[in-house]
C-alpha cells in the first residue's frame, strides 16, 4: 500500500513538472505587472540628468538623477495636444527644436524653440522656418547631430543658436521617398495608396549613402518591412520583418552591402526603436493583437536570439543609457531597467 | 488583508465547532449522490515566491498583481462511502485579471472529498478538495499545476431533494517548476472563493 502511494506521488509530481506548456513562468510575475498609465509618451531627447519627452499633457522632463525617474510638467501649449511622433530634437544648446502638425495638406510648418536651460523658466516661441516650402516627416538625432528629413526626402542637419535655425542639407533628394525610418531611406515608385503589389525601383540608403540588402531579401516587400534603424559610429544595424520573421542585417553608415545576421519569429507591423547592449541588438517585441510583448535579443555573433516575455500591453518608446545602465522608457507603462537574464536580458520595472 | 483572513479563519472554525456538536440523525446510506453546481467570486489573497520568501497581499500594482475580485463555477459528483463521507470529483473554471488587463484562467480538476457532519434540512459540509489545474495566462504561458482547496459553509434543503448553499475556503495553487534556471519563478498563489451553489441529492 505505502509502495502504491509512494509512485502515485512521485507520478504526480512527474506529471505536474513535465507539464510546463510554455517557458514563462505564470504567477512571478504579478508583482511586476504595471498598470497602463495611458500617458502616451514621445520621446525628444536626452541630457546628462534629464530625459524630455511630450505627453498629452504637455512637455516633461524625466529627472534622471532621481531614484524613481520622476517626470515634472515643464510646460503646457495647445501645440502639445496634436499627437506627434518623432517631430522634435534637443540641441546642444539646449534647445528643443520642435516642428507643429504635419497635416499632409500643408505646404509648411511651424517651427518652435523651447529653452531648457532654465527649468525654472521654460519658454516657448516660434520661429521662422529655414525651409518655409517644406513640410517634415522625421527629427531624429544620429551620432550626435540632428537631421530633418522633408517629405521629398531632403535630410537636413539642424542647430539653433536659440534664436533661429539654421539648416544645412545632408543629402539630396534620390527619387520618390517612400518611407523612412531613422534616417535610411527608401525611395520607390508607388501609387497613391502604397499597395505593395505597385511598389518599383524600390532603392535604401542611410542619409546618403546607398545601401544594398543581400540578393535573397531583396524584393519589392522590403520597402514595407524595414522597422528598425540603429547605428553607432559608423556601425549601422538594421531589423525588417516579413510575414513570419524578424531579421537583423548589419552594415556601415558609409552604405555598401548588409549581411543578414540571424532572425527571429514574430510579427510587428509598424516602426519600433532598439538598441545595441554589449554584443547585442535588444529590442521589444509588442503583439498588439494578442498584447504580449517579448525583450527580444540578437546576437551579433549570428548565434540563436532569444527573448524574455513581459508584462501585457507595454511598447517601447525609446530606450537609452544613463550612469552606465541600460534603460527602456514605453508609451504607456513607465520605465524599465534592462537587466541580464539567464539567456539575453530581461526587462525589470523602475 | 490580516482581518480578512482572520475573519475567513474564524467562520471556518465556528462552522466546524458547529458541525462536530450536530452529529444525529443520518440523511445519507452507502451510496448516496450528490450533484452540485457552484458560482461565485474569488478574492486573491497571496502570492509567495518561494525562492526569495516574499510574501504578497494586497490588490495594487506592486502586489500581487492581480485585481481583487474574479469569478468562479464548477459542477460536482459525489458518492457517499459511508453516511458521513463523501468522495467523488469537481471540475471548474475560474478567472481573474491582472492589474494589467492580462487574464489568469484556471480550470481545476479535483478529487473532493466531503465530510458531513450535520446532515438533514440544514448541512454544514467540509470538503476538501485535490488534483491540478490548467493555469494559463493571455499574455503567453500555461502549466498544470498542483491545486488543492478547503471549504466549508451552509446547504439548506427547501425540499428533500435540493439545496441551497453559501461556501467559502481557500485555495493553495503552487506553481513548482525542478529545473534549477527556474526555481526563481516558484510561487504560491492563494485565494478565497466565496460561493453559492445549488445541490441536488438522492
Amino acid at each position: 500500500m505505502k509502495r502504491t502511494a509512494m509512485i502515485l506521488i512521485a507520478a504526480l509530481a512527474l506529471l505536474a513538472s513535465s507539464c510546463n506548456l510554455d517557458n514563462a513562468g505564470i504567477l512571478y510575475r504579478g508583482p511586476d505587472r504595471t498598470i497602463s498609465d495611458n500617458m502616451n509618451r514621445n520621446y525628444i531627447g536626452q541630457s546628462a540628468g534629464s530625459l524630455f519627452i511630450t505627453t498629452e499633457n504637455g512637455l516633461e522632463r524625466i529627472d534622471l538623477n532621481s531614484s524613481s525617474f520622476t517626470s515634472t510638467l515643464i510646460l503646457e501649449d495647445p501645440v502639445f495636444d496634436v499627437y506627434l511622433q518623432d517631430r522634435a530634437v534637443l540641441d546642444d544648446s539646449g534647445y528643443i527644436i520642435y516642428l507643429d502638425d504635419n497635416d499632409p495638406e500643408k505646404t509648411s510648418q511651424q517651427f518652435y524653440l523651447i529653452n531648457v536651460n532654465d527649468l525654472s523658466n521654460v519658454r516657448m516661441k516660434a520661429v521662422d522656418s529655414f525651409a518655409a516650402d517644406k513640410v517634415f516627416v522625421d527629427a531624429f538625432t544620429a551620432d550626435s547631430v540632428n537631421y530633418f528629413i522633408a517629405k521629398d526626402g531632403t535630410v537636413y542637419s539642424v542647430t539653433t543658436d536659440g534664436e533661429t535655425v539654421t539648416g544645412n542639407v545632408d543629402a539630396g533628394q534620390a527619387g520618390t521617398l517612400y518611407s523612412n525610418i531613422g534616417g535610411l531611406r527608401i525611395f520607390a515608385e508607388y501609387d497613391y495608396d502604397k499597395d505593395s503589389d505597385k511598389i518599383t525601383n524600390v532603392s535604401f540608403d542611410y542619409l546618403g549613402k546607398s545601401l544594398n540588402f543581400p540578393d535573397d531579401y531583396k524584393d519589392t516587400d522590403l520597402a514595407v518591412q524595414i522597422r528598425s534603424v540603429w547605428t553607432e559610429g559608423t556601425e549601422l544595424y538594421v531589423i525588417t520583418n516579413d510575414t513570419d520573421y524578424f531579421h537583423l542585417f548589419m552594415g556601415s553608415t558609409e552604405g555598401g552591402d548588409l549581411t543578414h545576421v540571424s532572425l527571429i519569429s514574430g510579427i510587428y507591423r509598424r516602426p519600433f526603436p532598439c538598441t545595441k547592449i554589449g554584443d547585442n541588438i535588444v529590442f521589444l517585441h509588442w503583439n498588439g493583437s494578442s498584447s504580449t510583448s517579448r525583450l527580444v535579443t540578437m546576437p551579433l555573433d549570428g548565434s540563436d536570439p532569444s527573448y524574455s516575455t513581459t508584462s501585457n500591453g507595454i511598447e517601447a518608446e525609446v530606450f537609452f543609457t544613463h550612469n552606465g545602465s541600460n534603460y527602456m522608457l514605453s508609451k504607456d507603462h513607465g520605465m524599465f531597467q534592462i537587466i541580464q537574464a539567464d539567456s539575453g536580458y530581461s526587462l525589470q520595472s523602475v | 488583508m490580516k482581518k480578512i483572513i482572520k475573519r475567513i479563519s474564524l467562520t471556518l472554525l465556528l462552522c466546524t465547532l458547529l458541525a462536530a456538536q450536530a452529529f444525529s440523525a443520518t440523511w445519507y446510506d452507502n451510496g448516496s449522490q450528490r450533484f452540485t453546481i457552484t458560482a461565485g467570486p474569488t478574492i486573491p489573497t497571496s502570492l509567495t515566491l518561494l525562492s526569495s520568501g516574499e510574501t504578497f497581499t494586497g490588490w495594487e500594482e506592486g502586489d500581487i498583481g492581480l485585481t481583487p475580485v474574479g469569478g468562479f463555477g464548477s459542477i460536482a459528483y459525489q458518492v457517499f462511502l459511508n453516511p458521513y463521507l463523501a468522495l467523488g470529483g469537481e471540475i471548474g473554471y475560474a478567472f481573474n485579471y491582472n492589474v494589467d488587463g492580462t487574464l489568469l484562467t484556471n480550470v481545476p480538476m479535483l478529487f473532493k472529498l466531503t465530510v458531513m457532519p450535520l446532515q438533514g434540512r440544514v448541512e454544514i459540509p467540509l470538503s476538501f478538495g485535490l488534483g491540478f489545474s490548467y493555469m494559463s495566462i493571455s499574455d503567453g504561458g500555461a502549466y498544470l499545476p498542483f491545486f488543492a482547496s478547503f471549504e466549508t459553509g451552509i446547504d439548506y434543503y427547501f425540499t428533500d431533494n435540493w439545496g441551497i448553499g453559501l461556501k467559502c475556503g481557500i485555495w493553495v495553487i503552487p506553481e513548482i517548476y525542478f529545473e534549477s534556471s527556474r526555481f526563481s519563478q516558484n510561487s504560491l498563489l492563494t485565494m478565497v472563493p466565496i460561493t453559492l451553489s445549488v445541490t441536488y441529492r438522492q
